[in-house]
């Protein structure tokens, strides 16, 4: 029971920051734009909030902060895919490098002759006894699933990504609502990144994203684009990491490679049984 | 949009002009040109980090010109060392085991250049490889967990199971058996020097399992065990490479420290002096190239009879009395040798 409970924490903790994210993607392309940026949308989430955090001490303004970071990366992935109608892997994996560059640059400036830059960690809250962006992730999954189908914006929404000719001849805005989404997405992303680095780590490293942001973009697709579903993927997918760290210690003689595959391997079942049935926006990726 | 044009092409020119003048005016009678190329970023407080400082001081001691490269795809690694060979660098630092076969390949070409790589098992004409015994600090860490744990259990995280993790772990785990208490030891790893939250969760395993000593070499990310140690309950961590207690004053015992820019320094003053050969120079406690720093704040913790005999283990290890293992023993070793390791692991890390 112990060692349930423990468990259960520690998929909590694995899967709210990817899970921030990947709801964020999932609303982005349900507008019809891929933004591969997610990990340099993370990166500069985490690096903002924990530079706040040390030069303000105020951890309000430092998860603030890094919300609006990932707005502002939010607002430069529109600005080339939305405005510049650019080809939209191209600006995301741009974007990603340019957070690489951005906070690795500003990292070594801040931190000179430290070793690390550390923070105090976001207070926790029973009864998970976790951060509340935590229950923020846990949430929003709901939220988005209940806004996407059942209010009319998302309706709205939903249609701009499947036929975005035909609601312009109906008189919607699309590019400023796919804008707008961008934003809210980018917010959202940047919040995953404050989670990791402020709810989980208490410092920044470069690179300390260490791939969770293309996770997020698999479990996109692994959720068949239903945030409900997304959430549910990224939350076993924080289960099988949590067993597995723990299956180490249980079982020393095994190669630690053959149980680090075992999350990836899982998302790959999953998305092979799930996957056949599902069907990505239409209009997903193509400029307009 | 002409004056637009101007300003643009102004901008353009200046830069070409800093560029064109820069080197030209930092000139000396030929400095010694030293370059170093990491696995990782400089700023990771450990491994890398370390290597840079030692790149600094190279560069103040020796007033040589210094350049450095962040090369993470062993694909690149020759283009590496070929670019900065080619543009005259008489000493380029591989700073990794990783790095080894790349050198050897380009030293070939470029007699006059001379490489070194960290913890490397490589030698050749033009080609050293330098050994930080920090196998041996760790070894002492090791032993002071086995006589300290409650528990009687002991854990390590490392990063990715390469020589020169494999090494101050295996230290570690040799140390903490030696103690004789009926000491349990596991041994895990990440897969990755960066990936905070997968650090923590393998320390928080580690701790929930019931170890209240943990080790880390997991680079950068060996944050994450500091994180999981203070959250357990009277559990301590030890720190690598750098002396890492200020991290996390209150759950940082002591740190296994290699003084890479030490070793650094040392290798560039035979090299200026000519008297850097192509083989495996080892430096360990005996050559006060690594240590043991204890955390100030917590070494009250440690009994004063338990230090005494740690400094007797020191005597017989500087003595050459005992060898500490660098490998994992039999039962611990999970997976195979881990030299061909790396290369395939780095691969798929960007």
């Amino acid at each position: 029971m112990q060692l349930l409970s423990d468990l259960l924490q520690s998929s909590i903790r694995l899967a709210s920051p990817v899970m921030l994210v990947a709801l964020g993607e999932t609303l982005l392309e349900r507008v019809g734009l891929l933004n591969i940026g997610t990990e340099g949308t993370m990166l500069v989430g985490a690096f903002v909030s924990v530079w706040a955090m040390v030069t303000t001490k105020n951890s309000l303004l430092a998860v603030l902060s890094g919300i609006g970071a990932g707005c502002v990366w939010g607002f430069l992935f529109g600005i080339f895919a939305v405005l510049l109608r650019a080809e939209q892997v191209i600006v995301g994996a741009g974007l990603n490098f340019l957070a690489l560059g951005i906070t690795g640059g500003l990292l070594r400036s801040l931190q000179g002759r430290e070793l690390a830059l550390v923070v105090p960690l976001l207070p926790t809250y029973p009864p998970l006894d976790s951060n509340f962006l935590t229950y923020c992730a846990f949430l929003l999954a709901p939220l988005a699933t209940w806004f996407l189908y059942r209010l009319r914006w998302g309706i709205v929404l939903r249609a701009c990504g499947e036929s975005p000719e035909t609601m312009v001849s109906l008189g919607y805005k699309v590019r400023s609502i796919r804008f707008g989404v961008t934003l809210v997405a980018g917010s959202l992303m940047g919040l995953g990144g404050v989670a990791l680095a402020l709810g989980e780590s208490g410092t920044f490293i470069e690179g300390m994203t260490a791939g969770q942001g293309f996770i997020a973009l698999a479990m996109v697709v692994l959720g068949r684009w239903n945030p409900f579903f997304v959430a549910l993927g990224c939350w076993g997918f924080g289960w099988l990491r949590a067993i597995a760290a723990n299956l180490q210690v249980v079982l020393p003689p095994v190669p630690y490679h053959l149980i680090l595959i075992i999350p990836y391997l899982g998302a790959l079942a999953v998305l092979i049984v799930a996957g056949r049935r599902s069907r990505s926006p239409s209009a997903l990726a193509q400029p307009f | 949009m002409q004056r637009l044009t101007i300003v643009v092409l102004g901008i353009l020119g200046a830069i070409l002009l800093i560029g064109l003048i820069g080197p030209v005016s930092g000139k000396a009678r030929k400095p010694m040109k030293v370059a170093l190329i990491t696995p990782g970023a400089i700023s990771d407080g450990g491994w890398n980090q370390a290597a840079y400082q030692g790149l600094k001081k190279i560069e103040r001691e020796l007033k040589a010109q210094t350049a450095h490269a962040e090369v993470r795809a062993p694909a690149d690694y020759p283009q590496a060392f070929r670019d900065f060979a080619s543009r005259g660098f008489d000493l380029i630092f591989g700073h990794g085991f990783e790095f080894g076969d790349a050198a050897l390949e380009i030293s070939r070409l470029f007699p006059k250049s001379f490489f070194v790589i960290t913890s490397g098992r490589v030698q050749g004409a033009n080609v050293a490889s330098l050994q930080m015994q920090i196998n041996e600090p760790a070894y002492l860490l090791g032993y002071l967990a086995g006589k300290m744990s409650r528990t009687k259990k002991v854990g390590c995280v490392g990063g990715m199971k390469i020589p020169s993790v494999e090494r101050s772990l295996a230290g570690f785990v040799a140390g903490a058996l030696e103690t004789k208490g009926k000491i349990q030891v596991r041994v895990t790893y990440t897969g990755s020097f960066e990936d905070v939250l997968a650090a923590k969760e393998a320390a928080r395993a580690l701790i929930r399992w019931g170890a209240d000593f943990l080790m880390h070499n997991a680079d950068a990310s060996g944050i994450g065990v500091f994180q999981a140690a203070s959250e357990g309950k009277g559990v301590f961590a030890f720190g690598c490479i750098q002396p890492q207690h200020s991290l996390m004053p209150k759950v940082v015992l002591g740190s296994a420290v290699a003084d890479i820019p030490s070793g650094f320094l040392t290798i560039a003053f035979w090299h200026r002096d000519g008297r850097l050969r192509g083989k495996i120079y080892y430096l360990g406690l005996k050559e006060g190239a690594v240590r043991v720093v204890f955390n100030p704040r917590l070494v009250s913790q440690v009994p004063r009879s338990l230090l005494a005999e740690l400094d007797a283990v020191k005597q017989k290890i500087t003595s050459g009395l005992f060898k500490v293992p660098d490998r994992m023993p039999a039962d611990l070793a999970s997976g195979q040798r881990a030299d061909a390791d790396i290369a395939k692991a780095n691969l798929y890390s960007f």
